[in-house]
């Protein structure tokens, strides 16, 4: 293997060696306190992020991994963020005493995961990824089971999740049926079977749009953020999702124009029902993650809006969105995890009442994520929603960009409504706890971050080379 | 030194400044929000004072590139138009803090942070000439707007401030859709993709699209303005702000809509708008006499003076669809003049409140007596406000009325009859707040010098626009004149068929 090649394998080698280790570290004869555990996790992890600031673009690893300005950008926002992730995990009360050397692992297990998926250019090395993946999310929703709902969610995680694997699979198969290749490059260039190959494709977008929620494929959304502890939910709500988005995108865009082109009107309907079914069933919500739960299945509907329109720009725009999404949601968990009881976290919107009042700067942050996930300038929220309606409009989806337009209206409602609560005049009984330190710098860089990719967008798009 | 740039940054890092290092100092707030706001009007005066028009009108431009991969920029420019609205967002300014002074009672920092974002927004929204850059300013003016409505406002604030919000949020999205729609159009037309203004303006739509766009945009300055059948947002925010909201709400945010409409419906879609002249013109014409009869039976002040804003924002609308040089001339003059005059008579009404405890005509009365400083006010602003001559509104709709007159004469005799409500119901509204038998027995204190000095400046103001309205009208010359020959640049149906 020449040495580029291994040059280009060290962020990948760096999470699992780093896995391991903090397993290793954990079996210790000595007792290592978690404090040392969680320093070494960021370590590897800022280790990595660094690691991939060496890669040579465009490179590859074989012919399974492909590098280059997308897998390179992504790679590193899921290095940092699972870092943030980390800092959060620490910072929340009540699983701070369960944190043990299998839970860091197994974020570092899930980082690896998420940057495997990104850089796959071979449906084999997309499957490991996303099963990495996914493996680790079983666990850490079930991390506490005495919790309210822990082992349930995370079994209902695991099933759904089984499914949707078996859906991938499935197009897998037919991939290679029609073809005889898994390879992405090849698969662009071999003729197979014209007719097979949008139908196992399809299979696939089945099987991915399960893991980011889609409607029709959304009903284990709610449960599972409601379920797991909310840095978890915060990991595959904004980066466990980008990092399928990515492949997808990957996937469609980069590899099989052709096949996305036969997609645009599934994508174009599952854009329409994902945004109006997540926004209404969003509206009347009392339980702030389920809310964000469903907010989130409406954003994957303006992501598709922009994929739907098949254009670079469209492309773009959803590259862009999903970067946006993934920090919104993390800033937004990371508020409810500042803002978490000893027992357990907060849930109803009531148990915020007021709570922007007493800690300031708690619900500034609160307001700034919620109108950018509302989509209102200067904050990134906008840019991408102008990015995705633009491309769906300069690809003549009038109707589909009208439809969105109301949506985000809709969508104002329920934001709002939360941002009411946190200004409320009244204040709720239930107390709280300081938030730490790490969960205070992962809330202010996701502020950075959105008021900056708002106002300078091409900080992300410039570091894009692409076709 | 860019001073329009200025104009938008000083609020907004000095309402940064004073919500940061501000907290529980309301004295330091209340000055710096003073001081602040004093320089905004004193940059703008000498923003007035040094105005040398280039050839298309424009006194002043900015120009900077933002986002250059999507050709949008940091685009401002000051025309006549901009100059006049600015002006007046400058003036309010101060009014407003000197009127909160002790109205708001809670968190004066964060209040005076709110109240400068919402000016810097307004001013934003006055200057910018890149679309996006536009959409920007028009929707940032909204939040800190929901907020002092929401918070600070009285009993159904919540209810006030989500209708506002929606309903507002809703017009403006529909907006976004069409300035996407204009920037594709022109991109494919001239291979230049831009949101600049002035590029813009030389776009050829194709027919039907035309129309469409012009009616995302129309939509939502028709809910700013607001007009019939989407007005019914307005007197609840009105009723249930604090009266700085008010007074915002009414002197500058309604002006957003209509000069978005002078700014950009008119000379960017001047078939459709030509078109749909008519029907703006009817809307207009049912604004003024739904709002006059709603405001006849108003029992609520504040929701009487709501009411005849919708009113009057259908003249401003009648003078601008009449598109000709008298009526939108009145239009302009009588948004300066509705923003002066109905900006008065909210911060009086609030004073009224202050000191009364009740905003219903009801329970009012006899107050002549024992206030005669801020009653004999009123009675300037009321008469103002129902068209007297010699006072500022008066100028405004008798050249809108001029103006409609050309286009049609039996529109112009509708207005007319909205003029004459205007009278019944103010002076209706004033005999019974402040002539007659006194119901309220109590130690009254008429104004103070801090209330007094924000109303004389306003009422100058109005002796000013009504007496002597030359200086406002010699600015409006260019681009009222750049306007109306958008208009007349419309191919007619004989030059279509040489082609």
């Amino acid at each position: 293997m020449p040495s580029a090649e291994l040059i280009n394998l060290v962020p990948y080698l760096v999470p699992t060696t780093g896995g391991l280790a903090i397993l290793i570290l954990g079996i210790w004869p000595k007792r290592v306190s978690i404090r040392l555990l969680s320093t070494a996790t960021l370590f590897f992890l800022l280790l990595g992020a660094a690691a991939t600031l060496l890669w040579q673009v465009p490179g590859t690893v074989g012919s399974m991994l492909v590098i280059d300005d997308l897998s390179r950008v992504f790679t590193l926002f899921f290095m940092l963020g699972a870092a943030a992730i980390v800092l959060l995990s620490f910072g929340h009360a009540p699983i701070r005493n369960e944190l043990q050397e299998e839970y860091l692992s197994l974020i570092l297990f899930a980082t690896l995961g998420m940057a495997l998926l990104v850089s796959s250019n071979n449906l084999i090395s997309a499957f490991l990824g996303l099963e990495i993946l996914a493996v680790p999310l079983y666990a850490l929703i079930a991390w506490q089971p005495i919790r309210y709902g822990a082992i349930e969610g995370g079994i209902k995680y695991a099933v759904l999740a089984g499914f949707a694997t078996a859906f991938f699979l499935y197009g897998v198969a037919l991939v290679y049926a029609s073809s005889g290749t898994l390879d992405l490059t090849e698969l662009n260039t071999v003729a197979g079977d014209e007719s097979l190959l949008p139908v196992a494709i399809t299979l696939i977008l089945v099987g991915v749009g399960f893991k980011v929620a889609l409607v029709p494929f959304h009903m284990w959304a709610p449960d599972i953020y409601q379920a797991a502890p909310s840095p978890i939910t915060a990991l595959f709500a904004s980066f466990s999702k980008a990092a399928t988005i990515v492949f997808l995108i990957r996937l469609l865009c980069l590899q099989l124009p052709q096949i996305w082109e036969a997609l645009l009107p599934l994508l174009w309907g599952l854009a329409l029902i994902s945004m109006v079914v997540g926004n209404l069933l969003a509206l009347n919500q009392q339980n702030l993650k389920r809310l964000l739960a469903y907010s989130s299945i409406a954003h994957l509907g303006y992501i598709l809006v922009g994929l739907a329109a098949g254009t670079a720009q469209g492309r773009d725009a959803a590259i862009y969105y999903a970067v946006t999404l993934a920090i919104m949601n993390l800033g937004a968990f990371a508020v409810i995890v500042a803002l978490t009881r000893r027992e357990q976290d907060r849930e109803n919107l009531a148990d915020y009442r007021g709570l922007g009042r007493r800690y300031p700067m708690l619900g500034l942050a609160m307001g700034i994520y919620l109108l950018a996930l509302a989509g209102l300038p200067p904050t990134a929220g906008f840019m991408a929603k102008l990015l995705a309606f633009g491309a769906a409009v300069e690809a003549g989806n009038m109707m589909l960009a009208i439809v969105a337009v109301l949506n985000t209206a809709l969508a104002f409602f329920y934001y709002l409504r939360v941002m009411m609560e946190f200004y409320s005049e009244q204040e709720t009984s239930l107390n709280t706890i300081p938030p730490t330190q790490g969960t205070l710098i992962v809330i202010i860089i996701a502020i950075v971050l959105i008021i900056g990719l708002g106002i300078f967008p091409q900080w992300l798009l410039g570091s894009l080379q692409l076709p | 030194m860019d001073w329009l740039s200025v104009l938008i940054f000083l609020p907004v890092l000095g309402g940064l400044w004073i919500g940061v290092i501000g907290h529980n100092k309301t004295a330091f707030a209340r000055w710096a929000a003073l001081a602040i706001t004093s320089t905004e009007l004193l940059i703008a005066l000498g923003l007035w004072w040094n105005a040398v028009p280039n050839e298309q009108g424009y006194f002043y431009i900015v120009r900077a590139p933002w986002v250059p991969a999507m050709g949008i920029q940091f685009l401002l420019g000051m025309d006549g138009i901009s100059l006049l609205l600015v002006l007046l967002t400058a003036l309010l300014g101060p009014v407003v803090v000197l009127v909160s002074w002790n109205a708001i009672q809670r968190n004066w920092p964060a209040f005076a942070a709110l109240l400068l974002a919402t000016q810097a927004g307004i001013m934003g929204v006055f200057l910018a000439l890149d679309l996006v850059l536009f959409y920007v300013f028009w929707e940032l003016m909204l939040v800190p707007m929901y907020f002092l409505v929401g918070v600070w406002g009285h009993e159904r604030r919540l209810y006030a401030a989500y209708k506002f919000f929606l309903f507002t949020v809703t017009g403006s999205l529909l907006m976004l859709i069409a300035i996407l729609g204009l920037y594709f159009t022109h991109g494919e037309q001239t291979g230049i993709y831009t949101f600049d203004y002035f590029e813009l303006l030389q776009v050829n739509l194709p027919d039907n699209s035309e129309m469409w766009l012009m009616l995302g945009f129309f939509i939502a300055f028709a809910v700013k303005i607001p007009l019939f059948p989407i007005h019914s947002w307005l007197p609840d925010a009105h009723t249930e702000a604090p009266t700085a909201g008010s007074i915002f709400l009414a002197g500058l945010l309604l002006k957003t809509g209509a000069y978005g409409l002078l700014r950009f419906c008119l000379p960017l879609f001047p078939e459709a708008s030509t078109d749909f002249a008519p029907i703006g013109m009817t809307l207009g014409v049912i604004g003024i006499l739904y709002g006059a009869l709603l405001a006849l039976v108003q029992e609520d002040m504040k929701r009487l003076i709501a009411y005849s804003s919708i009113s009057h924002l259908g003249f401003v609308v009648f003078g601008i669809y009449a598109w000709n040089q008298e009526g939108l001339n009145g239009a302009v003059i009588l948004m300066l003049a509705h923003g002066v005059s109905t900006g008065a008579m909210f911060a009086m009404v609030g004073m009224l409140e202050e000191r009364c405890g009740t905003r219903l005509l009801a329970q009012l009365g006899g107050l002549l007596s024992p206030i005669p400083r801020l009653a004999s006010l009123l009675l300037l602003f009321t008469l103002s406000a129902m068209g007297m001559p010699g006072l500022a509104n008066f100028i405004g709709e008798f050249l809108v009325l001029a103006g409609v007159f050309q286009v049609s004469a039996g529109l112009a005799v509708a207005g007319a009859l909205g003029i004459i409500a205007g009278v019944v119901y103010l002076l209706w509204m004033y005999q019974r707040a402040v002539l007659g038998e006194i119901t309220i027995k109590r130690a009254w204190t008429d104004l103070n010098r801090r209330e007094a000095v924000p109303l004389g400046l306003l009422a100058l103001v109005v002796l000013w626009l009504g007496l002597y309205p030359a200086p406002f009208l010699d600015s409006l010359q260019i681009p009222v004149t750049a306007i109306i020959e958008s208009k007349s640049s419309v191919p007619t149906g004989s030059i279509d068929a040489l082609r």
